[in-house]
């Protein structure tokens, strides 16, 4: 009976936010389809919808900050409100980074392929599959799977250094795809930004669980070459 | 009555109040109206037609002279009953002095320590002194100090009065002591102040002005006593400042004159009973003008 | 100790830093044969400022005032386990009260001016220590100044006390309860009778006092609790209806991430 008024709020707060998190995974399984398929109508759809996930994410914005100042949130109450806030953040750049796979998709323009097409769709699926994953961690206040979902980060890690190194080879062999390169290139880079993002939210999952703030992105420093 | 249209209370606007309703509390207030204002005028009549009828009376025989001079002897003309103002001052006097220490000390145990043996005994005991009749007080007195000493005496009359005086002093302080808010009495005592100091220092200032109302009220009651002046100041003819001399005062002098054959002796008495009253309704009046003003320099509520 | 002048000099219990200025150990406050207060045990660090909160009458008043035995003044009470200032139990036998209360000073929640002027109310308290003349105005003044209320009342200090505001009235009582110069300032609610502003600066206040000053507040406004005071204990009442402690801990942990859920129930609002 005390604060079902706010309790109400958080709820609904709650909902939008996984309500963006799921147009985001969309957005990230959108970009890739679109890398794959060359569908630039696609592309230019996936960069149109960014304006309005951005409206989403300062619409939960604006909600939590009234909800700090007009409800007093404290203990769990407050950091539940701030992580909601924060992942909003986080999921607005996840979109950002689907936004440029299309963008990448549009500079390619009809140029082919410089190879087939099997890492990066594979890091996609991984990036969705940990959203999916870490939202669900969200919604369950669960930090174990929160820390869980960090975990598959590596996984997304060592097949961006794949990546790198099998387009490297193909510059080293021939100097003039560099382009070509560069461009798939920078596709894997934003999946393995949106993995280190994701990881992110898994930290705000587990702060608002524990009130323990955790880094959870620690990667082994590159070896000395 | 039909209860389910035009409830007063539960239809919205005041004028759908049903007219037998409103006529109906109209004619009870008037009534009631009346009535009270008839009950506050039948209870001041007495107090207006005595002021009245003695200032009427008494006036006509005021003089300086009745001030000033001492009685001059039967049928004489002139004369004046200064003998029993200056008496009635002494009498009370004595009685003051020696009735209100004892009785804020008194008031002040009993409000702080009110449930220990001494604390419900002082309560007990004020409560039955104040109900005993003032002849009784004057007989008491009169075998104290009047035999021993085998005369009257204006200091036995002063005893008298102070038994008298000392449960109405007493029970007015305990219960303005009592009035003082408890925040008062905490905050001294949480400064490190002692009981007695915080009494002293703080309670009784906050209090002083019930404190002096009771007082001023206690000294009208007791200089209008006849009853105990006869067996104890008994009266005399002449200027008295000696306090163990037999001295007259105001209501035994009325007393006298009253019931005496002489008419210019009766007309002194009723000019000595308008003295009386207007002694006793002027400390009243100076008791709340009192009160007034200090509520006033205090800037609030006390 | 309370018996001699005051001094403090007998070692420290405690040497872990900060200093603990007051200790209670498993304090018991029987009123007749109910039991108010079961089993408190806090130790209150010097020159800072602890806070405790709870809901209604679970005992927190109750608990504020067996520090400067204040509670005796009901009657019919009686106290087992001890509260110890600077190591001495202020419950011995041969305590004397009055000194205890010396050396704790207390605030209360309706401000409680004396009926005098400005300057009696604060010179009150120095008076009954013997002080007067030059010294006694300088004591005013200061206690005044470290109040926030001297530039308010510096030409109207032969005003009576109660002419102030309500904000004004509890600042003289705080220069009141200084100017003996205590080593703990208990308040009770000192701004549940105050607009806003007038608490706000009561709050600002006190954050000045904690370097001087030990003090304890009783609050049930959670903001304030969290605004001013470092640590924080919240009590609640036992199914004996006695008050107990059930967390104390820093005020950024209480508020944040308290450890237990009834704790977390309270400051959350849903139950209390």
């Amino acid at each position: 009976m005390p604060r079902d008024t706010f309790e109400k709020q958080v709820n609904d707060l709650k909902k939008t936010l996984l309500e963006l998190g799921r147009v985001t995974q969309q957005t990230i399984v959108e970009g890739v389809e679109a890398l794959k398929t060359r569908d630039r109508v696609m592309a230019q759809s996936l960069i149109a919808q960014d304006a309005g996930i951005n409206r989403m994410r300062y619409d939960i914005e604006e909600r939590a900050y009234k909800l700090i100042a007009t409800q007093q949130p404290l203990a769990s109450d407050l950091r539940g409100i701030i992580a909601i806030l924060l992942v909003a953040i986080e999921l607005e750049r996840i979109a950002d980074h689907s936004k440029n796979l299309g963008e990448i998709v549009l500079r390619m323009g009809d140029e082919p392929l410089l190879k087939p097409l099997i890492d990066i769709p594979r890091m996609a699926e991984i990036g969705e599959s940990m959203l999916s994953q870490v939202l669900d961690a969200f919604s369950r206040n669960d930090a174990e799977a929160g820390r869980a979902v960090c975990l598959r980060d590596d996984e997304l890690d060592s097949l961006y250094k794949q990546v790198f190194r099998e387009l490297m080879t193909f510059v080293m062999e021939d100097p003039r795809t560099v382009t070509r390169a560069l461009n798939l290139l920078f596709a894997a880079h934003n999946l393995e930004r949106i993995g280190d993002r994701i990881t992110n939210i898994g930290e705000r999952v587990i702060y608002a669980a524990t009130g323990h703030l955790e880094e959870l992105n620690v990667e082994a420093p590159p070896a000395a070459k | 009555m039909n209860q389910t249209q035009n409830h007063p209370r539960t239809s919205a606007p005041l004028l759908g109040m049903s007219k037998a309703h409103f006529a109906r509390r109209k004619i009870t207030n008037i009534v009631m109206l009346s009535l009270t204002g008839a009950a506050t005028v039948l209870a001041v009549i007495p107090l207006i037609w005595i002021t009245l009828y003695v200032t009427m009376q008494g006036s006509r025989f005021l003089n300086i002279e009745f001030f000033t001079q001492l009685p001059t002897p039967v049928g004489v003309p002139g004369g004046g009953v200064v003998n029993a103002i200056v008496g009635t001052g002494l009498v009370v006097g004595v009685a003051c002095v020696i009735a209100i220490p004892v009785a804020i000390i008194g008031a002040f145990f009993a409000a702080d320590y009110p449930n220990t043996p001494l604390g419900l005994a002082i309560r007990f005991g004020t409560d039955v002194l104040s109900g005993i009749p003032s002849i009784v007080m004057g007989i008491f007195a009169y075998t104290l100090i009047v035999l021993p000493q085998r005369r009257f005496s204006a200091f036995s009359a002063g005893v008298a009065l102070a038994i008298i005086m000392l449960p109405l002093v007493l029970r007015t302080t305990e219960e303005m002591l009592k009035m003082v808010p408890r925040g008062l009495r905490e905050g001294s005592l949480a400064l490190g102040a002692s009981n007695w100091r915080t009494s002293v220092q703080v309670l009784l200032p906050a209090a002083l002005n019930g404190v002096v109302t009771g007082i001023m009220l206690a000294i009208a009651r007791a200089a209008g006593e006849a009853a105990p002046m006869l067996f104890t100041a008994f009266g005399s003819t002449g200027l008295v400042t000696d306090l163990n001399e037999s001295t007259a005062t105001l209501p035994h002098t009325i007393y006298i004159y009253a019931m005496s054959p002489f008419k210019d002796w009766q007309e002194k008495a009723w000019a000595a009973a308008l003295v009386l009253i207007a002694l006793v309704l002027g400390l009243n009046i100076l008791a709340r003008a009192l009160t007034w003003w200090r509520a006033r320099q205090m800037g609030l509520n006390y | 100790m309370f018996t001699r002048a005051l001094s403090g000099n007998t070692p420290q219990e405690n040497s872990a830093d900060p200093q603990i200025k007051m200790r209670v150990q498993n304090l018991d406050f029987y009123y007749g044969a109910f039991r108010a207060i079961a089993g408190v045990t806090m130790d209150i660090p010097e020159k800072s400022i602890t806070a405790i909160i709870g809901s209604s009458g679970c005992g927190k008043s109750t608990l504020l005032r067996t520090f400067n035995r204040m509670g005796d003044l009901v009657g019919h009470t009686r106290v087992r386990g001890s509260v110890t200032l600077d190591g001495d139990n202020i419950y011995d036998r041969n305590v004397d009260v009055v000194l205890v209360r010396r050396r704790i000073g207390m605030v209360f929640q309706r401000p409680n001016p004396f009926p005098k002027s400005i300057f009696d109310n604060v010179a009150y308290g120095p008076r009954l220590l013997g002080v007067g003349g030059k010294e006694l105005e300088q004591i005013v003044e200061q206690s005044l100044r470290d109040a926030a209320l001297w530039d308010e009342v510096k030409d109207k200090l032969h005003q009576s006390g109660l002419a102030l505001s309500g904000g004004q009235q509890q600042r003289l009582c705080v220069a009141r309860t200084i100017a003996v110069k205590p080593e703990v300032i208990l308040m009770d609610e000192p701004c549940s009778a105050l607009d806003p502003i007038a608490t706000y600066k009561i709050e600002e206040l006190m954050i000045q006092l904690r370097n001087e000053y030990t003090i304890v507040i009783v609050t049930h406004n959670m903001q304030q609790a969290a605004r001013v005071s470092s640590l924080t204990a919240f009590m609640n009442m036992n199914p004996d209806r006695a008050g107990v402690l059930v967390e104390f801990g820093p005020t950024t942990q209480i508020f944040t991430n308290p450890a237990k859920k009834e704790t977390e129930d309270y400051i959350t609002g849903r139950f209390g």
